[in-house]
C-alpha cells in the first residue's frame, strides 16, 4: 500500500513538473507567442488583440494558475489553426494513435518473444545467424523508409492493404480499421522487434547459465519446459523493463509512422501545430502526451511490484 | 578469445560510407543541385549511375554530398556527447552526494525526452533547420555518456591501483585522466558507436519531416522526402537514400557490437 501511495505521489509530480515545464519553455522562452504567430511584420492592432485573445496582457503567475486550473478540467484552450478547441482535436486523434501502438507492441512482442528464445538456446545454426543479421537490418533500417517501401510493395503494387489513411470503425467497420493500420503497425514494431530480440535473446543466455537451470534439466524436466516456464518466466523481469521503455519510443515513433501513412493521430496533429505554430494545441498534446507515457511506467511499475515483491521493498 | 568479425565488417561498412562522402569534397560526377526536368527520374546508366530524381539531379551524386550531413550530425553527437557526458559523469561520480543527485536527476529528465522529440518541439521555438536539429540531438546523447561515465567512474574509484595512486599523492584530476578514464574506454567507445548510429538516424528521420536540414542542401532523408511520391514510377529514388542511411547506421552497430564483445 506504501509502495503504490509514493508511486501515485511520483506520478502526480512528474505530470505536474512537465506539464509546467512545457508552459514557461512556450510561454517565456521565445518571447513574445503573438509576434511568433503573426510574424514580426504583423500589424500591431491585430497583434494587440491576439496578445488579449490568448491572455498575454495578464501577468505570467496570474496566466499560469488559469492555465493549470483549466487543464485540470481538460480545458487545453481553442487552437490557433483549426479554431477549434484542443481537447476536441485531441479527442478524435487519441484513439487513432492508441490503436496503433497497442497493434504495434503486440506485433513487436509476438515477433520478439519466440525469436529471442529460439536463439537463445541450443548451438549456432545458419537459421539462427540468419535471425542475428535480421535484427541488425531491423534496428539499421529507418521506420520511415520501411514504411514506403510496406506501401510500395504490399499497398500499391498488391493491393493487399490501403496505402494510407485511417478508416475509422464507426464509418466503414473495424475489420477496415484494422486493415488501415496493419501496415503502420508493421513498420512502427519491426525495429522495436529487432531491438527486443537481443534484449530477449541476452537476458535469456544469462537466466539459462543459472544452477536452477541445470538442476531443472538434470531432475528430468523437459527442454520447452524448462524454457519457457523456468527461463522466461525469470527473464520476464528484464524483459519487460525493457519493453516499457520501448513503449516511450514507440509513441515517438509514431509521429513518423503518422506521416508516412497519413494517419490521422496525435503525431500527425503535433508536426503540424509545431510547423505552424499553434502553441495551445503543442501545449495540450505535449501535456497529454507525457501524462500517457508517465501514467503508463505508473501501471508497469505497479504491476511489476505486484508480479515481484521485492522491488517494493527497495 | 577468437577475434571478432564484427569489428572488421562495421568498420569496412563505415570505411566505405567515409572514402565515398570525403571524395566527395574532391570530386562529384555531376553537380548535385543542377537540375535538368527533362532528364527527370532517369534508370541507372553510364552517364547516371544511380539514375536521377524527379528534378533529374544526379542520384548518386547527391549521395555523395549528402553523405556529409549524416556523417557530420553523427560526429558532432557521438562527440560532443562523449566529451561532455564523460566530464559531467566524472564529475557527479567522483563528488557523489549532492552533485551526484543534482546531475542525475536532470540525466533522468532528458532520458524520459527522446532527443527527436526534443528536436520536434524545438522548432515551434526556431525556424527548422539543420543546426536546430544537431543541436537537440546532441544535447540527447549527452545522458547516455553521463550515466555510463558515471557509474564506471563509481566502481573504478574503490579500485585498488586507484587508492593505490592516491595514496601516492596523485591529484583529482590525475587519478580521472590517467587511472579511471583509461580503464573505462571500452564501453564508452562502445556507446560513441550507437549514438553515432542513433544520431544517423535521428537527422535522417527529421529531415524527412521538413524540420531537419533544409533545402537545397541535399540530405538521405530530405531526398526520402522528396522521394515519396515516385517510388512506383522509380524505385530506385527510394531504394538508394533509404539503402544508404541502413548502411551506415548498421556500421556503427555492428562496430559498436565488436568494440563490445572483445
Amino acid at each position: 500500500m506504501r509502495y503504490v501511495i509514493t508511486k501515485s505521489g511520483a506520478l502526480l509530480a512528474a505530470v505536474w513538473f512537465t506539464a509546467t515545464l512545457t508552459f514557461f519553455a512556450l510561454q517565456v522562452l521565445p518571447g513574445d507567442p503573438a509576434v511568433l504567430i503573426l510574424g514580426t511584420e504583423g500589424d500591431p492592432a491585430m497583434l494587440e488583440s491576439l496578445r488579449e485573445q490568448l491572455g498575454l496582457s495578464l501577468p505570467l503567475g496570474q496566466r499560469y494558475w488559469l492555465w493549470l486550473v483549466s487543464v485540470l478540467q481538460l480545458d487545453f484552450g481553442v487552437s490557433i489553426r483549426y479554431s477549434r478547441p484542443v481537447s476536441q482535436l485531441m479527442a478524435s486523434a487519441l484513439p487513432v494513435t492508441l490503436f496503433l501502438a497497442a497493434l504495434a507492441v503486440t506485433t513487436a512482442l509476438a515477433l520478439a518473444v519466440p525469436l529471442g528464445v529460439y536463439t537463445s538456446v541450443g548451438r549456432a545454426n545458419p537459421m539462427r545467424a540468419a535471425i542475428g543479421l535480421l535484427t541488425h537490418l531491423g534496428m539499421a533500417m529507418p521506420s520511415f523508409w520501411l514504411g514506403m517501401l510496406l506501401i510500395q510493395w504490399i499497398a500499391v503494387e498488391r493491393g493487399w492493404f490501403p496505402a494510407g489513411g485511417f478508416f475509422r470503425p464507426s464509418a466503414a467497420g473495424w475489420g477496415m480499421a484494422l486493415r488501415s493500420l496493419l501496415l503502420p503497425a508493421l513498420t512502427l514494431a519491426i525495429p522495436r522487434a529487432a531491438i527486443l530480440t537481443r534484449m530477449v535473446r541476452a537476458s535469456m543466455k544469462q537466466v539459462l547459465a543459472e544452477d536452477y537451470i541445470r538442476t531443472a534439466r538434470s531432475k528430468g524436466v523437459s527442454r520447452t519446459r524448462t524454457y519457457f516456464l523456468h527461463a522466461l518466466r525469470n527473464a520476464g523481469l528484464n524483459i519487460s523493463t525493457v519493453a516499457a521503455i520501448q513503449m516511450t519510443q514507440l509513441l515517438v515513433g509514431t509521429i513518423i509512422v503518422e506521416q508516412v501513412f497519413s494517419l490521422p493521430g496525435m503525431g500527425r496533429l503535433l508536426l503540424a501545430a509545431v510547423l505552424q505554430r499553434d502553441l495551445p494545441l503543442v501545449q495540450g498534446l505535449v501535456v497529454v502526451g507525457a501524462a500517457m507515457i508517465v501514467s503508463f511506467h505508473y501501471v508497469f511499475d505497479l504491476l511489476l511490484g505486484w508480479l515481484d515483491p521485492r522491488i517494493r521493498f527497495e | 578469445m577468437k577475434r571478432s568479425w564484427n569489428l572488421w565488417l562495421g568498420g569496412f561498412i563505415i570505411l566505405s560510407m567515409v572514402v565515398l562522402v570525403v571524395v566527395g569534397f574532391v570530386y562529384v560526377p555531376h553537380d548535385p543541385l543542377h537540375i535538368q526536368v527533362v532528364q527527370r527520374l532517369q534508370n541507372p546508366s553510364p552517364v547516371h549511375w544511380l539514375g536521377t530524381d524527379h528534378m533529374g539531379r544526379d542520384m548518386f551524386s547527391r549521395i555523395m554530398v549528402g553523405g556529409r550531413v549524416s556523417l557530420a550530425v553523427g560526429g558532432t553527437a557521438a562527440l560532443i556527447g562523449l566529451v561532455v557526458g564523460v566530464l559531467l559523469g566524472a564529475l557527479a561520480g567522483l563528488r557523489s552526494g549532492w552533485w551526484d543527485q543534482v546531475l542525475m536527476r536532470v540525466a533522468d529528465g532528458l532520458y524520459a525526452f527522446p532527443p527527436f522529440l526534443l528536436a520536434i518541439l524545438a522548432v515551434t521555438l526556431w525556424d527548422p533547420s539543420g543546426m536546430t536539429a544537431v543541436i537537440a540531438i546532441t544535447i540527447g546523447t549527452v545522458p547516455a555518456f553521463m550515466r555510463l561515465a558515471r557509474n564506471n567512474v563509481l566502481s573504478l574509484r574503490e579500485a585498488p591501483y586507484v587508492e593505490a595512486a592516491r595514496a601516492l599523492g596523485a591529484k583529482e584530476t590525475r587519478v580521472l585522466f590517467q587511472h579511471i578514464l583509461p580503464n573505462m574506454m571500452r564501453p564508452l567507445l562502445v556507446q560513441a558507436s550507437v549514438s553515432f548510429a542513433g544520431a544517423v538516424l535521428a537527422e535522417a528521420s527529421l529531415s524527412y519531416l521538413g524540420v531537419g536540414v533544409q533545402p537545397p542542401t541535399p540530405s538521405w532523408g530530405r531526398m526520402l522526402r522528396e522521394a515519396q511520391g515516385f517510388a512506383g514510377l522509380a524505385p530506385w529514388v527510394v531504394l538508394v537514400p533509404g539503402a544508404a542511411i541502413a548502411w551506415t547506421v548498421l556500421g556503427f552497430n555492428v562496430l559498436g557490437d565488436g568494440l563490445q564483445k572483445r
